[in-house]
């Protein structure tokens, strides 16, 4: 019998890891793609976290298997998680100039790329790799983007809705900038229920730069009491794969080529099929334009050396 | 839904319920860390906990030292939910499923464990691929004490109403050989990647949904067979109080001993724990 093709398929490179197995988890079990394929330079992890997540392909929809770098070319959404990890004492510049060579070495085995694939980058430092992945992909800026500040976003929401009663999905607040330590949370911008969160009872009062500086340390908190993170970036990835396969433009604070500044960041950004839609120039105060200036300044300068 | 984490490891659990709240908040489900005490509140308890599975252990291994953690989290749960469903995954299932039975004195009904669910799932995995059906339409279950004494119900296996051992696929198959394959499957995983948890999860998160949407689905689980006279893997109907009804299966010569023997062993085996 002739093999069928399915029609919407998602690779993860990098998926022998706890965050690319995390990903590809997540869409099998939210039912995102006909296909997921785990893709990795380690054959052995690829396998063992395929076969675990194939295994309960009885309860679920969509085909989980190892796949090989040509086959990922071929994809409708390339989700890649696989980089170098940060030696102790090794200066940001070196880390990024070994992610550089990662990054090039898989969009050259990626070759030929599907021309309607979109790249969804999630390895850090997200935004600059979003840019070398578009720089050494071949792919248009659209087709190209990051999960940013996402997460963040999701936390920032998690934390207020502890504070208003409100469920996180109801709360409209981003976390913007550069994800990492330059990201700010865009208070002025912040909404529920059409009005200005800040006024809302619960917020008076509130340490506004502590709930910043908490959110920015979740990772590390989390990483502190069970070694790494990964559930919560699994289901960004696949969440934020959903919208690009399904052609959704549902709105998300990602990273994505803002022409205004210039340069890859998080911003908030309307997502489907032909990748980013529509760009958002959420409205800022001046302590946080201050505080993007710091972000887009510090991306601007690493990315120059990888144009 | 209000999912609650508890563990011995009370920094882990924190952790685990951290990472699972950044994947919650786009569904609005909540998750956090419990006591064991708040743990025996809840409408369904999972367990999980036990030592794991070392490569080439087998799982009647661990049956001793899971043994000593299940009475410990029995006892600090009390005073458990009188209405609770109480779902058992650790290994080895069978045993430890009677065993929580006993000592929490919950209705036979309302204490199941896993059981055959993943193998059954990994037989029809198995049997989708050679006979090109989706794994829903193919009715056959792997049965009896899951591990080295499970079998598969050839006699009763059926897809779309027409039995299996009617379709030319099935005329080159050595069913040893699959039972066999099957069988080493968490050890294949195991060697590739050091622990098996997304199959299973998957496992544990629908029977917690047949339960709490109390679906009156049929799935392959470690239940109380009055046929039998006790805890073994047939397929039963699920609802919002655990079992409804199990079902008891037509089964030929050789399985019904099989099934014979899957019961007396775990019957010996709970023996060892029970006065």
């Amino acid at each position: 019998m002739a093999p069928t093709v399915p029609t919407q398929r998602v690779s993860v490179i990098g998926g022998g890891g706890n965050v690319g197995a995390a990903v590809a988890y997540a869409l099998i079990t939210k039912g995102v793609a006909a296909e997921v394929l785990i893709v990795d330079v380690v054959d052995k992890a690829a396998l063992g976290q395929a076969l675990d997540i194939s295994d309960a392909a009885f309860l679920m929809p969509g085909v989980c298997r190892k796949g090989s770098f040509q086959e990922a070319g071929q994809s409708d959404v390339i989700i890649v998680t696989a980089g170098a990890r940060q030696q102790p004492g090794e200066p940001r510049s070196n880390l990024i100039d070994r992610n550089y060579k990662i990054i090039k070495s898989i969009m050259d085995s990626l070759q030929p790329i599907k021309p309607t694939a979109k790249i969804l980058m999630v390895s850090n430092p997200v935004d600059v790799l979003t840019h070398i992945a578009q720089k050494t992909s071949g792919l248009p800026c659209n087709q190209v983007i990051g999960s940013g500040t996402f997460l963040d976003s999701g936390r920032l929401r998690n934390a207020l809705s502890e504070i208003t009663g409100v469920a996180p999905s109801s709360v409209h607040a981003y976390m913007l900038g550069e994800h990492g330590d330059n990201q700010f949370t865009g208070w002025s911008s912040a909404r529920i229920g059409g009005r200005p969160l800040l006024e809302h009872p619960k917020m008076q009062g509130a340490d506004l730069d502590g709930i910043n500086e908490k959110i920015t340390r979740k990772a590390y908190d989390i990483i502190e009491a069970k070694g790494s993170t990964y559930f919560g970036i699994g289901i960004c990835g696949a969440t934020l794969a959903q919208a690009l396969l399904n052609n959704t433009s549902q709105v998300f604070p990602i990273t994505h080529y803002v022409e205004k500044y210039g340069c890859y960041m998080s911003w908030p950004a309307a997502i489907g099929s032909a990748g980013v839609e529509q760009s958002f120039d959420i409205h800022i105060d001046a302590a946080e334009a201050k505080k993007l200036d710091v972000a887009v300044s510090a991306t601007r300068e690493v990315c120059a050396k990888y144009e | 839904m209000d999912i609650m984490l508890a563990d011995v490891n009370e920094k882990l659990a924190r952790g685990q319920a951290m990472d699972l709240a950044d994947a919650a908040w786009p569904s609005s489900h909540r998750v956090r860390y419990a006591d064991i005490q708040e743990a025996g509140q809840a409408d369904l308890i999972i367990i999980t906990a036990g030592a794991r599975q070392k490569p080439g252990e087998t799982r009647d291994d661990l049956l001793d030292r899971n043994h000593a953690i299940l009475q410990s989290i029995l006892d600090g749960l009390k005073p458990i939910n009188p209405k609770a469903v109480l779902l058992m995954i650790s290994n080895p299932v069978d045993v430890l499923t009677a065993i929580a039975q006993h000592i929490t004195e919950l209705p036979k009904c309302q204490v199941f464990g896993s059981g055959t669910l993943l193998d059954s799932g990994r037989l029809r995995n198995y049997l989708s691929k050679l006979i090109n059906v989706r794994q829903t339409s193919i009715h056959c279950h792997m049965l009896g004490e899951h591990g080295d004494g499970q079998f598969v119900g050839w006699s009763s296996a059926r897809i779309g109403g027409v039995k299996l051992d009617q379709f030319p696929e099935m005329e080159m198959v050595d069913k040893q050989q699959i039972e066999r394959e099957i069988a080493r499957t968490a050890y294949s995983i195991i060697e590739a990647k050091g622990a098996t948890y997304y199959g299973v999860g998957v496992c544990g998160a629908i029977l917690a949904t047949s339960v709490l949407q109390n679906s009156h689905d049929i799935q392959c689980v470690s239940c109380y067979s009055e046929k039998w006279g006790g805890y073994v893997s047939t397929p039963a109907v699920l609802c919002s109080n655990g079992i409804d009804r199990v079902l008891e299966l037509d089964l030929d010569e050789e399985e019904t001993a099989k099934m014979e023997n899957a019961v007396a062993r775990i019957k010996d085996q709970t023996r060892r724990f029970i006065q």
